[in-house]
Protein backbone atom coordinates (compact mmCIF):
# COMPACT_ATOMS: atom_id res chain seq x y z
CA UNK A 1 0.00 0.00 0.00
CA UNK A 2 1.31 3.49 -0.63
CA UNK A 3 0.62 6.55 1.93
CA UNK A 4 -1.80 7.82 -0.20
CA UNK A 5 -3.38 4.12 -0.48
CA UNK A 6 -3.40 3.90 3.45
CA UNK A 7 -4.97 7.72 3.53
CA UNK A 8 -7.86 6.84 1.41
CA UNK A 9 -8.37 3.55 3.45
CA UNK A 10 -8.57 5.34 6.65
CA UNK A 11 -10.87 7.68 5.07
CA UNK A 12 -13.20 5.58 3.58
CA UNK A 13 -13.82 3.71 6.92
CA UNK A 14 -14.53 7.07 8.40
CA UNK A 15 -16.33 7.86 6.25
CA UNK A 16 -19.02 5.14 6.00
CA UNK A 17 -18.84 4.83 9.42
CA UNK A 18 -19.53 9.00 10.18
CA UNK A 19 -22.47 8.94 7.25
CA UNK A 20 -24.69 7.76 9.90
CA UNK A 21 -24.25 10.06 12.39
CA UNK A 22 -24.90 12.66 9.72
CA UNK A 23 -27.79 10.89 9.52
CA UNK A 24 -28.56 12.63 12.70
CA UNK A 25 -29.02 15.60 11.14
CA UNK A 26 -32.53 14.99 9.67
CA UNK A 27 -33.97 14.92 13.11
CA UNK A 28 -32.34 18.09 14.44
CA UNK A 29 -33.57 20.22 11.36
CA UNK A 30 -37.44 18.29 11.13
CA UNK A 31 -37.79 18.40 14.69
CA UNK A 32 -36.32 22.04 14.93
CA UNK A 33 -38.67 23.49 12.79
CA UNK A 34 -41.77 21.25 14.13
CA UNK A 35 -41.55 22.96 17.70
CA UNK A 36 -40.57 26.40 16.35
CA UNK A 37 -43.55 26.20 14.16
CA UNK A 38 -45.64 25.00 17.25
CA UNK A 39 -43.82 27.62 19.41
CA UNK A 40 -44.75 30.66 17.04
CA UNK A 41 -48.56 29.34 16.18
CA UNK A 42 -48.77 29.23 20.56
CA UNK A 43 -47.65 32.60 21.21
CA UNK A 44 -50.09 33.79 18.53
CA UNK A 45 -53.25 31.66 19.50
CA UNK A 46 -52.16 33.13 23.35
CA UNK A 47 -51.67 36.21 22.10
CA UNK A 48 -54.70 36.35 20.26
CA UNK A 49 -56.99 34.96 23.09
CA UNK A 50 -55.69 37.04 25.55
CA UNK A 51 -56.35 40.03 23.75
CA UNK A 52 -59.76 38.79 23.02
CA UNK A 53 -60.13 37.95 27.02
CA UNK A 54 -61.63 34.34 25.48
CA UNK A 55 -59.48 32.58 28.91
CA UNK A 56 -61.44 29.35 28.95
CA UNK A 57 -59.96 28.07 25.49
CA UNK A 58 -56.88 28.98 26.07
CA UNK A 59 -55.88 25.00 27.48
CA UNK A 60 -57.96 23.37 24.90
CA UNK A 61 -56.55 25.67 22.09
CA UNK A 62 -52.73 25.13 23.76
CA UNK A 63 -53.03 21.34 24.09
CA UNK A 64 -54.56 20.76 20.29
CA UNK A 65 -51.52 23.42 19.31
CA UNK A 66 -49.17 21.12 20.44
CA UNK A 67 -50.33 17.50 20.11
CA UNK A 68 -50.95 18.45 15.98
CA UNK A 69 -48.17 19.73 15.80
CA UNK A 70 -46.23 16.27 17.44
CA UNK A 71 -48.28 14.32 15.91
CA UNK A 72 -47.00 15.41 12.76
CA UNK A 73 -43.23 15.03 13.87
CA UNK A 74 -43.87 11.65 14.53
CA UNK A 75 -45.74 10.56 11.69
CA UNK A 76 -42.61 12.40 9.75
CA UNK A 77 -40.41 10.14 11.35
CA UNK A 78 -41.81 7.56 10.81
CA UNK A 79 -41.96 8.16 7.20
CA UNK A 80 -38.40 8.86 6.67
CA UNK A 81 -37.40 5.90 9.14
CA UNK A 82 -39.53 3.79 6.70
CA UNK A 83 -37.21 5.04 3.80
CA UNK A 84 -34.11 4.90 5.57
CA UNK A 85 -33.22 1.94 7.98
CA UNK A 86 -31.41 1.96 10.83
CA UNK A 87 -27.70 1.51 9.14
CA UNK A 88 -25.27 -0.98 11.72
CA UNK A 89 -24.25 2.12 13.21
CA UNK A 90 -26.17 0.42 16.22
CA UNK A 91 -24.31 -2.45 16.15
CA UNK A 92 -21.47 0.11 17.76
CA UNK A 93 -23.93 0.70 20.59
CA UNK A 94 -24.16 4.46 20.05
CA UNK A 95 -27.08 4.31 18.09
CA UNK A 96 -28.95 2.67 20.04
CA UNK A 97 -27.50 5.16 23.30
CA UNK A 98 -28.51 7.74 21.08
CA UNK A 99 -32.34 6.15 20.43
CA UNK A 100 -32.72 5.78 24.34
CA UNK A 101 -31.28 8.80 25.33
CA UNK A 102 -33.43 10.75 23.01
CA UNK A 103 -37.00 8.75 23.69
CA UNK A 104 -36.05 9.25 27.38
CA UNK A 105 -35.60 13.06 27.16
CA UNK A 106 -39.23 13.46 25.15
CA UNK A 107 -41.15 11.39 27.19
CA UNK A 108 -39.11 13.20 30.01
CA UNK A 109 -40.22 16.70 28.81
CA UNK A 110 -44.18 15.42 27.65
CA UNK A 111 -44.62 14.52 31.29
CA UNK A 112 -42.74 17.71 33.09
CA UNK A 113 -45.20 20.07 30.83
CA UNK A 114 -47.96 18.27 32.25
CA UNK A 115 -46.92 17.98 35.32
CA UNK A 116 -45.62 21.73 36.17
CA UNK A 117 -48.30 23.28 33.79
CA UNK A 118 -50.73 22.00 36.40
CA UNK A 119 -49.34 24.00 39.16
CA UNK A 120 -49.84 27.42 36.60
CA UNK A 121 -45.94 27.22 36.07
CA UNK A 122 -44.63 27.72 32.36
CA UNK A 123 -42.69 24.85 31.92
CA UNK A 124 -40.12 26.83 28.60
CA UNK A 125 -36.94 27.20 31.51
CA UNK A 126 -36.71 23.73 32.58
CA UNK A 127 -37.78 22.03 29.35
CA UNK A 128 -34.58 23.56 27.57
CA UNK A 129 -32.10 22.14 30.41
CA UNK A 130 -33.35 18.73 29.43
CA UNK A 131 -32.71 19.50 26.41
CA UNK A 132 -29.73 20.62 26.82
CA UNK A 133 -28.77 17.51 28.37
CA UNK A 134 -29.39 15.84 25.68
CA UNK A 135 -28.06 17.71 23.00
CA UNK A 136 -24.92 17.81 24.75
CA UNK A 137 -24.52 13.82 25.21
CA UNK A 138 -25.79 13.54 21.67
CA UNK A 139 -22.40 15.99 20.29
CA UNK A 140 -20.06 14.37 22.44
CA UNK A 141 -20.98 10.89 21.28
CA UNK A 142 -21.00 11.75 17.57
CA UNK A 143 -18.01 14.37 18.01
CA UNK A 144 -19.69 17.38 16.76
CA UNK A 145 -18.83 20.61 18.62
CA UNK A 146 -21.53 22.99 17.27
CA UNK A 147 -24.08 20.50 18.91
CA UNK A 148 -22.08 21.15 21.91
CA UNK A 149 -22.16 25.01 21.50
CA UNK A 150 -25.64 24.28 21.13
CA UNK A 151 -26.39 23.17 24.19
CA UNK A 152 -24.56 25.90 25.80
CA UNK A 153 -27.36 27.91 23.92
CA UNK A 154 -29.90 26.22 25.33
CA UNK A 155 -29.37 26.74 28.62
CA UNK A 156 -28.27 30.39 28.27
CA UNK A 157 -32.54 30.77 26.76
CA UNK A 158 -33.00 29.06 29.62
CA UNK A 159 -31.54 30.84 32.07
CA UNK A 160 -33.47 33.68 30.13
CA UNK A 161 -36.82 32.35 30.02
CA UNK A 162 -37.04 32.50 33.90
CA UNK A 163 -36.56 36.73 33.19
CA UNK A 164 -39.09 37.02 30.34
CA UNK A 165 -43.08 37.14 30.91
CA UNK A 166 -45.37 34.24 30.51
CA UNK A 167 -46.12 34.08 26.63
CA UNK A 168 -42.82 35.57 25.24
CA UNK A 169 -41.25 32.50 26.89
CA UNK A 170 -42.87 31.13 23.92
CA UNK A 171 -40.74 33.44 21.37
CA UNK A 172 -37.59 32.52 24.15
CA UNK A 173 -38.32 28.42 23.07
CA UNK A 174 -37.73 29.41 19.42
CA UNK A 175 -34.96 31.40 19.53
CA UNK A 176 -33.65 28.76 21.55
CA UNK A 177 -34.38 25.59 18.90
CA UNK A 178 -33.01 27.80 16.49
CA UNK A 179 -29.56 28.27 17.51
CA UNK A 180 -29.32 24.89 19.16
CA UNK A 181 -31.10 22.47 16.69
CA UNK A 182 -31.52 24.21 13.31
CA UNK A 183 -28.01 25.67 12.89
CA UNK A 184 -25.96 22.61 14.29
CA UNK A 185 -28.36 20.26 12.21
CA UNK A 186 -27.63 22.21 9.16
CA UNK A 187 -24.01 22.54 9.72
CA UNK A 188 -24.50 18.24 10.38
CA UNK A 189 -26.06 18.02 7.32
CA UNK A 190 -23.69 20.05 5.04
CA UNK A 191 -20.32 19.02 6.89
CA UNK A 192 -17.42 17.40 4.98
CA UNK A 193 -16.62 14.50 6.42
CA UNK A 194 -12.78 14.83 7.90
CA UNK A 195 -10.36 12.11 9.42
CA UNK A 196 -10.39 14.19 12.59
CA UNK A 197 -7.05 12.03 14.17
CA UNK B 1 10.61 14.63 6.72
CA UNK B 2 9.87 11.06 5.91
CA UNK B 3 9.29 8.64 8.71
CA UNK B 4 9.07 5.29 9.15
CA UNK B 5 5.90 3.95 8.90
CA UNK B 6 4.47 1.77 11.40
CA UNK B 7 4.80 -1.85 9.93
CA UNK B 8 1.80 -2.92 12.38
CA UNK B 9 -0.62 -0.45 11.32
CA UNK B 10 0.62 -0.35 7.97
CA UNK B 11 -1.30 -3.21 6.29
CA UNK B 12 -4.59 -3.27 5.01
CA UNK B 13 -7.14 -5.26 7.45
CA UNK B 14 -4.91 -4.01 10.47
CA UNK B 15 -5.27 -0.31 9.16
CA UNK B 16 -9.46 -1.07 8.26
CA UNK B 17 -9.48 -2.27 11.99
CA UNK B 18 -7.45 0.49 13.58
CA UNK B 19 -9.23 3.58 11.19
CA UNK B 20 -12.82 1.66 12.25
CA UNK B 21 -11.84 1.83 16.42
CA UNK B 22 -10.11 5.17 16.51
CA UNK B 23 -13.42 6.52 15.36
CA UNK B 24 -16.01 4.67 17.08
CA UNK B 25 -13.45 3.58 20.07
CA UNK B 26 -15.27 -0.11 20.53
CA UNK B 27 -16.76 -2.51 18.36
CA UNK B 28 -17.68 -5.79 18.49
CA UNK B 29 -15.95 -9.25 16.31
CA UNK B 30 -18.97 -9.52 14.40
CA UNK B 31 -18.90 -6.07 13.00
CA UNK B 32 -15.60 -5.91 12.14
CA UNK B 33 -15.60 -8.80 10.06
CA UNK B 34 -18.76 -6.93 7.93
CA UNK B 35 -17.07 -4.07 8.03
CA UNK B 36 -13.60 -5.71 6.85
CA UNK B 37 -14.97 -8.52 4.75
CA UNK B 38 -11.97 -10.31 6.44
CA UNK B 39 -12.29 -14.13 7.17
CA UNK B 40 -12.90 -15.17 11.08
CA UNK B 41 -9.74 -16.60 11.03
CA UNK B 42 -7.76 -13.80 9.75
CA UNK B 43 -9.72 -11.74 11.45
CA UNK B 44 -8.82 -12.94 14.81
CA UNK B 45 -5.07 -13.39 14.12
CA UNK B 46 -4.99 -9.57 13.10
CA UNK B 47 -6.66 -8.65 16.19
CA UNK B 48 -4.63 -10.71 18.19
CA UNK B 49 -1.06 -9.14 16.99
CA UNK B 50 -2.89 -5.49 17.89
CA UNK B 51 -3.46 -7.10 21.04
CA UNK B 52 0.13 -8.07 21.47
CA UNK B 53 1.47 -5.04 20.60
CA UNK B 54 -0.85 -3.29 22.92
CA UNK B 55 -2.67 -1.31 20.66
CA UNK B 56 -6.35 -2.87 21.54
CA UNK B 57 -7.94 -4.53 24.16
CA UNK B 58 -9.86 -7.73 23.62
CA UNK B 59 -12.85 -8.67 25.61
CA UNK B 60 -14.53 -11.85 25.63
CA UNK B 61 -17.98 -12.36 27.05
CA UNK B 62 -21.34 -14.80 26.41
CA UNK B 63 -24.61 -13.47 25.25
CA UNK B 64 -27.43 -15.88 25.01
CA UNK B 65 -25.14 -18.64 24.93
CA UNK B 66 -23.22 -17.24 22.33
CA UNK B 67 -19.76 -16.11 22.56
CA UNK B 68 -19.42 -12.24 22.10
CA UNK B 69 -15.58 -10.73 21.73
CA UNK B 70 -15.64 -6.91 21.58
CA UNK B 71 -12.32 -4.90 20.55
CA UNK B 72 -11.66 -1.94 22.32
CA UNK B 73 -8.52 0.88 20.95
CA UNK B 74 -6.13 1.40 23.77
CA UNK B 75 -4.24 4.79 24.83
CA UNK B 76 -1.24 3.61 23.14
CA UNK B 77 -3.25 2.34 20.23
CA UNK B 78 -4.99 6.17 19.91
CA UNK B 79 -1.34 7.65 19.83
CA UNK B 80 0.18 5.05 17.73
CA UNK B 81 -2.56 6.12 14.82
CA UNK B 82 -2.01 9.90 15.16
CA UNK B 83 1.41 9.16 14.69
CA UNK B 84 0.79 6.81 11.54
CA UNK B 85 -1.02 9.73 10.39
CA UNK B 86 1.54 12.22 10.56
CA UNK B 87 4.15 10.06 9.05
CA UNK B 88 1.67 9.48 6.16
CA UNK B 89 1.40 12.99 5.83
CA UNK B 90 5.36 13.68 5.33
CA UNK B 91 4.82 11.15 2.34
CA UNK B 92 2.11 12.73 0.70
CA UNK B 93 3.16 16.55 1.36
CA UNK B 94 7.15 16.05 2.17
CA UNK B 95 7.45 20.00 2.38
CA UNK B 96 5.37 19.43 6.12
CA UNK B 97 6.42 18.83 9.13
CA UNK B 98 4.45 15.96 10.77
CA UNK B 99 2.98 16.81 13.78
CA UNK B 100 1.78 14.08 16.44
Amino acid sequence: MSPKESLDLITRTIIGLRKNAKDNSFYFIAWGWIIILASVVHFVILHYLLMQEKFDIISWATITNWVSFILAGIIIQFIHQKRNPDSRQQQSGSGKFLKSLWTASGSGIILLVIFISTYGINPTPFVLIIVAIATYTTGRMIRFKPLILGSIAFVLFGALALFIDNHYQLLINAAAILSGYIIPGYMLKKTKIICHV
Amino acid sequence: MYRDLDPLIHSQLRLTIMSILIELERADFTFLKEKTGATAGNLSVQLNKLKEAGYIDIEKSFKKNYPLTKCIITPKGIQKFKEYIAALKGYIDPGTEPRT
